[in-house]
């Protein structure tokens, strides 16, 4: 019997032992995260929304707030007609006529010289020249292929000559003028804080709340979850109204209070769920 | 077990008032009122209007007269839809939202669950890639997305449905998949995670390892522990989904309950915005009930109205 078990000698006991450092929480964590490429690719892809919205603006020649009158309603595709040698123009929804390069750069708007309601013809002026745009095609027939024409020195041009991206608004302009890229960057600023901090707010107090309500049970549990439900019934709209008369203003503040305020109730209940 | 549900219908019949009380005294906290306009009416008018509607009594006497007909469920005429009562409207809209809400529900059940259930079997498989990836597709896509992009292809340039409206059984598609995508999505991930979990459990094991077949192991004994979570939020979700969304419905131009939610406050619609609230509260509260109940039958080790250790 003795003989089955042996003395162990010191360095085979060294052998057996851990000499490598145990993984902490976070390194573990971090390694199973990295296992997984799904998570790894949403990783990815949060990372580059918040590059996009706090580097972004540094890139970007525009404010979120400055208008172009001249460019109104853009779009990221610019359908140009070309009339000289790295002149081109383009109809815009406003009846602006904008001239570009040939890259789709946007140089300037030429200023309307007259209309001839009757034809149907605008006519804009380009240095002494007049240019003619005859939206006259889609009266005599809305089906056809042709949306307007433009006549530049006796020529008539009915198809545009090229499909190019608008590069100085590379998502267009909005209704007044302002460059909707920017505009995006700074909302996604806005959207990932009201994110982050509601849903701190919510995993902070919905997990804590929810935790005591199913860990105790009974009166409390009865108590705390009617309370729960309370704030669940009164709709949000309300709660966000007083909210912004109690606080006298509606800034960035207000929305996450009133997102917080309300949104951790869905968690105290899931988490008290699986306390029970 | 009958002592208990008792005592939570008290319970929830208290909470009801009090939900009740909390909402009239906030709406009338809220600056402007039903007949504020932004051109001001003369003054005798507005007195009048206003006596009519018992709305220059004392901010008590309002309370107490409200909370009246709120106890036997009458909630008066709407300020903004003249001629109308708060219960007829209800009993106009809620069937349409009724439809549309328990077909959400019921796809979001026989499609949620066992997606979910199948992804956490074949952990990593490409089908659990793919329904995961949907998943997460349908959480962070927005309704109001979703519903503009169904009408301008199926709609639009396909042209199989109508676009608005609920003239026949096609059209009731795009609102369901509107109404649905968040909630399914949010299911299988719900069900699939706590699937996982449960499989990781000691017991799991032992019944395996005792013989029992993987069928009967997952139906059985996990299945029903991996339900909590999913039962938790398939309740209320209930509620708040046969009272009509205001975005499907508006997109969709359905004449549901939905918009009432939102209009009824920015109108101040007083008596309408109690009529919905309550109305909703009262469903939300039935179903919170249910799905409690449900815990001690999928798991009769927790057995509800009892501290902890008892």
């Amino acid at each position: 019997m003795a003989k089955n078990f042996e003395f162990v000698s010191k360095d085979q006991k060294a052998d057996n032992e851990q000499i490598r450092p145990s993984l902490t929480y976070w390194k573990d964590a971090w390694r199973r995260l990295k296992k997984n490429k799904m998570s790894m690719v949403g990783l990815v892809f949060v990372v580059l929304i918040f590059l996009f919205a706090y580097i972004g603006p540094l890139f970007t020649p525009y404010t979120y707030s400055q208008q172009q009158s001249d460019y109104i309603n853009l779009p990221p595709k610019l359908k140009i007609y070309q009339i000289e040698d790295n002149v081109n123009v383009f109809m815009s929804g406003q009846y602006y006529l904008l001239t570009t390069d040939d890259t789709g750069l946007l140089t300037g708007r030429l200023p309307l010289s007259r209309r001839d309601t009757i034809n149907r013809i605008y006519y804009y002026w380009y240095g002494d020249e007049e240019i003619g745009v005859d939206f006259s095609y889609r009266v005599l027939d809305p089906d056809g292929p042709i949306d307007y024409a433009i006549l530049y020195k006796g020529a008539t041009i009915e198809q545009p000559t090229d499909t190019v991206w608008n590069k100085a608004y590379l998502f267009g302009t909005d209704d007044i003028g302002r460059d909707i890229l920017t505009r995006l960057m700074y909302g996604a600023q806005i959207s990932l804080e009201v994110a982050f901090a509601a849903t701190a707010v919510m995993v902070l107090i919905g997990v804590t709340y929810g935790s005591i309500s199913g860990f105790e049970g009974g009166k409390v549990d009865n108590i705390m979850m009617r309370i729960v439900d309370i704030i669940n019934s009164i709709p949000l709209v309300i709660y966000v109204i007083l909210l912004m008369v109690m606080l006298d203003k509606s800034n960035l503040g207000t929305v996450i209070l009133a997102l917080a305020s309300v949104y951790w109730v869905g968690m105290a209940r899931l988490v008290r769920g699986q306390i029970l | 077990m009958n002592t208990y549900i008792i005592k939570r219908i008290l319970s929830t019949i208290l909470t009801l008032l009090i939900i009740a009380s909390l909402t009239f005294f906030m709406m009338k906290a809220m600056p402007g009122g039903p007949f504020t306009r932004e051109k001001p009416i003369p003054d005798e008018i507005r007195e009048k209007i206003e006596e009519k509607y018992h709305l220059n009594d004392p901010i008590l006497k309002q309370y107490v007269d409200y909370m009246k007909g709120v106890v036997v469920f009458d909630y008066g005429v709407s300020y903004k839809e003249l001629g109308n009562t708060v219960n007829g409207i209800i009993a106009d809209r809620f069937p349409t939202s009724l439809r549309l809400g328990a077909l959400a529900t019921l796809f979001v059940l026989i499609l949620g669950i066992p997606l979910g259930i199948v992804s956490a079997l074949k952990q990593n498989s490409w089908l659990d890639h793919a329904a995961m990836f949907l998943a997460t597709l349908g959480v962070t896509i927005p309704s109001f997305v979703l519903a503009t992009l169904y009408i301008s292809i199926v709609a639009g340039k396909l042209g199989w449905v109508d676009a608005f409206g609920l003239g026949s059984w096609e059209s009731y598609i795009g609102p369901v998949i509107a109404l649905m995508a968040y909630s399914l999505s949010f299911v299988s991930r719900l069900a699939r995670s706590s699937m996982l979990e449960v499989f990781r459990q000691d017991y799991i094991r032992t019944a395996r390892a005792n013989g029992l077949s993987k069928f009967k192991v997952i139906y059985k004994h996990a299945l029903k522990n991996a339900l909590i979570p999913v039962v938790t939020y398939i309740g209320p979700m209930f509620a708040s989904v046969i009272t009509g969304s205001f975005v499907v419905e508006k997109i969709f131009a359905i004449g549901g309950l939905g918009e009432f939610y939102v209009s009824s406050i920015t109108n101040r619609d007083y008596t309408m915005i109690m009529g919905v609230t309550m109305f909703y509260a009262i469903l939300y509260m039935v179903m919170v009930m249910l799905v409690d109940l449900a815990y001690s039958y999928i798991d009769p080790r927790i057995r509800l109205g009892k501290k902890a250790g008892d």
